[in-house]
């Protein structure tokens, strides 16, 4: 593998050292938090060259000798220019600090991962008692699965659970539950969220190979500052509806070799009420969420950062299952070390290892007994355990090269006891002790090959071996597959390309090849008589399950002005061994319609556009809006794709002026009648909601929060909700922010 | 501290010394026995073992011969035995296989009985044993009295009213659930037919099907095993438990296309 890598390097490499340039290397911050700004554009005046800030706000660029001036921009922020002069061989420093245009918004989501189309930027106002997955949601083609009003899991464009990856900070981490009642997105708190980095299907397999798309979740780290301050803020919010309570505080201390922060929230939600103002029984909960964080500059060029992330759910009703959750728990840790220019051919690398632990109990105490007079526990937990290492090759933007080896262990165990009355419990090993572990070599390669033209290539090659341990449930599983010795090896390689066209400056046009695997889940391979509440049939994992694969080609167009952004994605994915449960046996007993098995389902198609649009009419109205729609069909079963979203829309309308900010969003979906039929789902009827919010600046390091969600009241669940539980009916909130600013400085 | 550090190594190496002497000791055949009991009959020792304690249901049964004089084991002999349980108003025997006319590699002589009762208030077991030794071609009789025989629920009675109303009992036995484990279990049935008091032949030419369930939940079982005749009234096959609980097992038995009946048994773990 390295062999390669290094014979790559050079020949990339070998193009671009014979012409007459120099670097300018640089980053973009926010003015007022320093914060890096994602995304933003980077332009060199009269010519065609330019790029956008990574994840950190960095960007580097290759010039030819000379004077140039260099401009930097991003929606919502007034644009900076700064003169610079190249001369061969050398590389120039600089820092954009760009100023919000209106009052800084404190929430922004970022988008990125949409490769070299450019970083989308969303600008969306959030209220102080917005989750993760009410920001996730907000990117174009992400829906959420809702079990209840807690822990909704993100789903890209149809596609959740194994097909997806999700990381935080780069870090694997693995739910607890077998129902997948703990998507990891549950575990991170919004106020502790700087932005999220997402992949659509294996147009982005950096963190891992997957079919169906990636999210990062990257969290707020504490920062560096001139001086040595202390910056505090504190915040509490009620929601009306479900009488949700929350507190949440921030604390930073920045100096200019360190920073430290300590973040936390606590929330507590009681059952909400539907528009028919019949209340949803089950769907309370009560989190609390604390983040440490501190980073230490090493030197000029390197930095070391140790996290920590603890979050604890009690008491967390699900409405659609016959079960809640006792408690869910993740501990997880992180220790990195990044440096930038260690020499002139690796501009950056970062080493990172870390550890996390989900524990999750899953009980049906606090409710009625459904049947046999019995109750029933399934405590499942999951260890996780890993390391990478990033490196960035080049000597020019025009060509770099990414490149990541990844490794991590991660271990999953659960059971399930039921305790009928006056007889033995009853126990079965739900989750076999499975014992997985990954290691894969990940790289990128981009280049400008002439100018307007963009080749963006990556490459990833895992290695997975994967068992069962626990001996009983072995025991189970040899009943079904008494010759396998449930132990499995396997190979898998994703692959994709970029070609970029910047058709004219405003018009950029990306057509996408992907080619991705994914590794079937451990339900999936060694799941044992795991209940789904939308079928209500067991499933049996399968440990023969071959590796699912896809093929996907993508076509996306964006308009970008200094007014805003408009684009419109087209995509087909056609997917092989696609893992899917079929029915082995239709005897229903108590609460199950039979039992399923998850066999190798042939051929499924997903084809889809989303269209989407940013517009500033003045310097305080913006609109945003977008329209989803796709299709999925499965050749052997003759049925559409289950979770699969229906035509959506959303359009929000806001005003910004330096004292207050008003938003006005809607959001409808059209019927979904393409239901999967195999998989128990009913059509979902259409909606449309609306909702109104604010934000007003009260003193300095004072601010009140104000909105009502589902103004019309409307009684709506959406396709992708379990159960077809109703969603919350119409519920006032407010909230109050009170920072550092108060004091007066 | 180099003391100290000497003493330990000292210490283990003679836990090694000791650990190998243990293991170098001679594995004796009937190490893993049971001893039933030993009886002497004119210049012979026979000696009865089982796996386990006896029970009611299907025991192995492994007899030893050893010349008192010459203290060597006798090989090359026949047995037959005749367990009989005395009860105040009757006696009655039970289903029984060989032993072989040939002893196994340990020179011990296997057999297999059915006991369908325990012993205690209601009666005594004695087992009746005849011993032709080949080599000194001696005839012995010697009887163990009062074996114990612990009661178990493994045993049921299936009765079968043939064409002309004449009742036919059938003695079936579940063997092989002592520990139950979740997973495929193997299992023995055993069915015999009791002709008299004293005579239990094998039934051989039967068909069974098994049938699992978890009254708790209302369910059955996946990948269980329909028993299948193999020898000495055993049928073998595989009970499929997917969680622990209480399970009943029902076997329903048939002679080509006429069904005997079904028994139940409950396994509870």
């Amino acid at each position: 593998m390295q062999l390669i890598s290094k014979f790559l390097i050079i020949l990339i490499l070998g193009g671009s050292l014979v012409a007459q340039t120099g670097m300018v290397v640089g980053q973009v911050v926010d003015r007022s938090t320093g914060l890096p700004l994602v995304g933003a554009n980077i332009m060199v005046q009269a010519s065609n060259l330019g790029t956008a800030a990574d994840l950190e706000g960095l960007f580097i660029i290759m010039l030819p000798e000379g004077n140039a001036i260099i401009s930097c921009s991003m929606i919502g922020y007034a644009p900076v220019t700064h003169p610079v002069s190249v001369i061969t061989g050398e590389t120039r420093d600089l820092t954009f600090e760009l100023k919000p245009v209106t009052i800084e918004s404190k929430h922004f989501v970022t988008v990125q991962g949409e490769k070299t189309s450019g970083h989308m930027l969303g600008h969306l106002q959030q209220t102080n008692l917005s989750t993760t997955e009410n920001l996730i949601s907000m990117i174009e083609g992400v829906s959420l699965i809702a079990r209840g009003s807690y822990a909704q899991e993100p789903s890209i464009r149809g596609m959740s659970g194994g097909r997806m990856n999700v990381t935080i900070n780069g870090m694997k981490s693995f739910g607890a539950c077998t129902d997948r009642m703990d998507p990891i997105t549950s575990y991170v708190e919004a106020d502790a969220l700087n932005s999220i980095e997402i992949g659509k299907g294996a147009l982005s397999i950096q963190h891992g190979s997957t079919v169906g798309g990636s999210l990062n979740l990257t969290m707020n780290q504490p920062k560096y500052a001139s001086q040595q301050s202390t910056h505090w803020q504190i915040k509490g919010g009620l929601d009306h509806g479900s009488r949700e309570r929350k507190f949440s505080f921030s604390w930073n201390r920045t100096s200019p070799g360190s920073g430290l922060s300590l973040s936390g929230a606590y929330r507590k939600a009681e059952d909400y009420a539907a528009a028919d103002k019949q209340i949803v029984p089950f769907t309370g909960f009560e989190k609390m969420n604390l983040n440490f964080g501190y980073k230490k500059r090493l030197n000029q060029k390197s930095q070391l950062l140790f996290e920590l992330v603890s979050d604890d759910a009690y008491d967390v009703g699900y409405s659609a299952l016959p079960m809640d959750v006792g408690y869910a728990r993740l501990r997880m840790a992180g220790f990195s070390i990044n440096t930038s220019g260690i020499s002139p051919n690796i501009l950056k690398a970062e080493w990172k290892v870390y550890g996390n632990a989900i524990d999750h109990w899953m009980d049906d105490s606090k409710r009625e007994l459904l049947f046999m007079d019995m109750h029933m526990d399934m405590p499942g937990f999951t260890r996780t355990a890993g390391s990478y290492i990033d490196l960035l090759l080049g000597k020019s933007a025009q060509s770099l090269l990414k490149l990541r080896s990844d490794f991590y262990w991660t271990s999953s165990y659960a059971d399930m006891v039921m305790y009928p009355e006056g007889s033995s419990p009853m126990e079965m090993v739900t989750w076999p002790g499975v014992e997985r572990w990954n290691m894969g070599q990940f790289m990128e390669y981009q280049s400008i090959i002439i100018p307007k033209i963009n080749v963006n290539l990556s490459l990833r090659y895992d290695l997975f071996h994967s068992m069962a341990t626990n001996e009983m449930g072995q025991d189970e599983l040899h009943i079904f597959y008494p010759d396998n010795d449930l132990e499995r090896l396997d190979h898998l390689l994703s692959a994709n390309a970029h070609l970029a066209y910047n058709v004219t400056n405003n018009w950029n046009s990306v057509l996408s090849f992907a080619s991705g695997q994914r590794m079937p889940t451990v339900s999936e391979a060694y799941g044992y008589y795991l209940y789904n509440p939308v079928d209500g049939y067991l499933y049996l994992g399968n440990p023969d399950l071959p590796v699912e694969a896809s093929q996907q080609v993508e076509w996306q167009n964006s308009l970008t002005s200094s007014h805003g952004r408009m684009s419109l994605n087209l995509y087909f994915y056609k997917f092989s061994h696609y893992i899917f449960g079929q029915i082995m046996s239709e005897d229903a007993f108590s609460y199950a319609n039979g039992w399923k098995k998850y066999v190798d389902g042939g051929v499924a198609q997903i084809s889809g556009l989303e269209w989407s649009i940013l517009h500033r009419f003045s310097p305080h109205f913006i609109f945003q809006g977008g329209v989803n729609y796709e299709e999925s069909y499965l050749d052997d079963f003759q049925d559409f794709l289950p979770l699969i979203p229906p035509l959506e829309v959303h359009g929000s309308l806001t005003y910004e002026s330096r004292r207050f900010w008003v938003q006005m969003d809607t959001r409808g979906a059209a019927l979904q009648a393409n239901n999967s039929k195999v998989s128990g789902e009913n059509p979902t009827p259409a909606f449309l909601t609306l909702n109104l919010k604010g934000e007003l600046d009260l003193l300095p390091g004072l601010k009140l929060n104000l909105g009502v969600n589902n103004l019309t009241n409307q009684l709506y669940h959406e396709h992708l909700d379990w159960g077809d539980v109703y969603r919350p009916g119409r519920s006032g909130f407010i909230s109050i922010t009170l920072d550092n600013g108060i004091m007066g400085q | 501290m180099k003391l100290r550090i000497l003493l330990i190594a000292l210490a283990g190496s003679l836990i090694m010394i000791l650990g190998c002497e243990d293991s170098e000791k001679d594995i004796d055949a009937t190490e893993d026995l049971i001893l039933i009991g030993s009886a002497v009959d004119n210049e012979l020792t026979v000696d009865l073992y089982s796996d386990e304690g006896l029970k009611v249901g299907l025991n192995k049964l492994y007899f030893e011969l050893t010349d008192i004089a010459s203290e060597d084991q006798i090989t090359e002999a026949q047995i037959t035995q005749k367990p009989i349980m005395h009860m105040e108003t009757m006696n009655h025997s039970c289903p029984v296989a060989g032993p072989e006319s040939t002893s196994n590699s340990d020179g011990l002589f296997e057999s297999e009985v059915v006991f369908i009762m325990a012993s205690g208030m209601m009666g005594t077991w004695d087992d009746t044993v005849f011993v032709e030794n080949y080599d000194a071609n001696t005839f012995h009789t010697v009887v163990f009295e009062n074996l114990t025989v612990q009661e178990t629920d493994m045993k049921k009675n299936l009765v079968f009213e043939d064409a002309d109303t004449n009742q036919v009992i059938y003695i079936v036995t579940l063997n092989g659930l002592d520990d139950p484990k979740v997973g495929l279990n193997d299992l023995v049935l055993t069915v015999h037919k009791k002709q008299t008091m004293m005579s239990f032949p094998e039934v051989a030419d039967l068909s069974v099907s098994i049938n699992p369930q978890m009254p708790d939940m209302g369910h059955g079982s996946e990948g269980n095993v329909d028993p299948v005749y193999t020898e000495n009234g055993k049928y073998e096959g595989g009970v499929a438990f997917s969680m622990t609980g209480y399970w009943t097992i029902d076997f329903t038995v048939s002679q080509g296309s006429e069904e005997l009946g079904t028994v139940q048994y409950a396994v509870n773990f």
